[in-house]
C-alpha cells in the first residue's frame, strides 16, 4: 500500500550505481519485482531490506528514503 | 549479454518450461482424482458395495493413490536440473515463477469448488441416508485437495531455492494481505453458517465444505490479484 509520507530515492541511487533492477535484486536477495515496487512507492520495505539496499548501493538508508515534510 | 548470462537464460528457459508442465500436471492430477471419485462412486453403487472398514479403506486408498501418484509423477517428470537450483537462477526468474504460481492460485479455486460442491452433496447424503463408502471417498478427496492447496499457498514444506520465492519480502506481504482478506471472508462465512444452522442444523453441516473452500480460495485469489497489480505497475 503506497504511503505518501515516504519519499523514495532508490531509483536515482541505483542508477547512479549503474545497476539494473535485476542486478540490485540479486545483490540483496529479493525479486526484481520487489525492487520495482519499492522504487514506485507501491511497497514499503522492512528495515532489514532497507538496510540491505543501502549496503548494496554503498549509501546510507537516509539517502534512499526520507519522510515528506509535514 | 555475457556468456554467463546466456547460459543463465538457457537454464531459465528450460526451468520455465518444466514449471509450466508442473502446474499443468497438478491441475490434471486434481481432475483425475475427481474423475476417479465419480467412477468409484458409480462402481460402488453398481455392485452395492457394503459400508465396511475394508471397503472404505480400499476406495479411499485408490482415490488417494491417484492423487499422490499424480503429484509424484508430475514432480519426477518436471524435476529441475541442478544448475537451476541456485539462488541466482531462482531470483533471476522469480517474476515468471511467481506469475505461474499466481495463475495456479486463480485457477485452482475452480477445481477446489468442484470438490467442495461434491463434498457438500456428500454431507447432504450422510445426514439424510447415513454413511456410505462413496461419501467417505468424496470427503477425504476434498480434504486432501484442500491440504495440497494450503501447502501451495503457504509454501509449507517447500525447500531448496524455491523457498526464496516464498520468502521474498513482497510476496510475503501479498500473502499477509491475502490471509487478512481470508480472515474476514471466513468470519462472514462462519456467521452465515451459524444463521443457516439456526434455521436448519443440517444446512450448516452441508455449507461447511464450501466455507472451507472459500477460506482457502479467497487468500489465494487476493495474492494472485495483488501480484497482477504489481506487474501492471512494473
Amino acid at each position: 500500500m503506497p504511503d505518501r509520507r515516504l519519499l523514495v530515492h532508490l531509483k536515482a541511487a541505483r542508477m547512479e550505481a549503474g545497476l539494473t533492477q535485476g542486478e540490485l535484486a540479486l545483490k540483496v536477495g529479493v525479486t526484481r519485482k520487489t525492487i520495482n515496487t519499492v522504487e514506485n512507492g507501491v511497497f514499503v520495505p522492512s528495515t532489514i531490506l532497507a538496510l540491505g539496499l543501502a549496503r548494496a548501493l554503498g549509501v546510507t538508508v537516509e539517502a534512499l528514503f526520507s519522510l515528506a515534510p509535514d | 549479454m555475457s556468456d554467463a548470462d546466456q547460459a543463465d537464460e538457457r537454464v531459465i528457459a528450460d526451468m520455465r518450461a518444466r514449471l509450466r508442465r508442473r502446474a499443468l500436471g497438478i491441475v490434471l492430477t486434481a481432475v483425475a482424482v475427481l474423475v476417479t471419485e465419480v467412477l468409484l462412486a458409480l462402481g460402488a453403487h453398481m455392485i452395492a458395495l457394503p459400508l465396511r472398514w475394508w471397503s472404505i479403506g480400499l476406495l479411499t486408498a485408490i482415490a488417494a493413490m491417484v492423487g499422490l501418484g499424480g503429484v509424484a509423477v508430475t514432480y519426477r517428470v518436471t524435476r529441475l536440473p541442478p544448475e537451476a537450483l541456485t539462488e541466482r537462477i531462482t531470483l533471476r526468474d522469480s517474476d515468471r515463477v511467481q506469475r505461474i504460481l499466481a495463475r495456479l492460485y486463480l485457477f485452482y479455486p475452480f477445481i477446489l469448488g468442484l470438490f467442495a460442491f461434491n463434498s457438500a452433496t456428500a454431507a447432504y447424503r450422510v445426514l439424510h441416508h447415513g454413511w456410505r463408502s462413496l461419501d467417505v471417498i468424496i470427503s477425504v478427496s476434498f480434504l486432501v485437495n484442500m491440504l495440497f492447496y494450503v501447502m501451495l499457498l503457504t509454501g509449507w514444506r517447500v525447500g531448496g531455492t524455491s523457498r526464496l520465492i516464498y520468502q521474498d519480502e513482497l510476496f510475503r506481504s501479498f500473502r499477509t494481505q491475502g490471509y487478512a482478506v481470508g480472515f474476514w471472508s471466513v468470519l462472514a462465512g462462519v456467521l452465515l453458517v451459524f444463521v443457516l444452522g439456526l434455521a436448519r442444523p443440517a444446512w450448516a453441516v452441508e455449507a461447511l465444505p464450501v466455507l472451507i473452500a472459500v477460506g482457502v480460495s479467497v487468500p489465494a485469489a487476493t495474492i494472485a490479484l495483488l501480484n497482477r497489480r504489481a506487474e501492471r505497475d512494473a
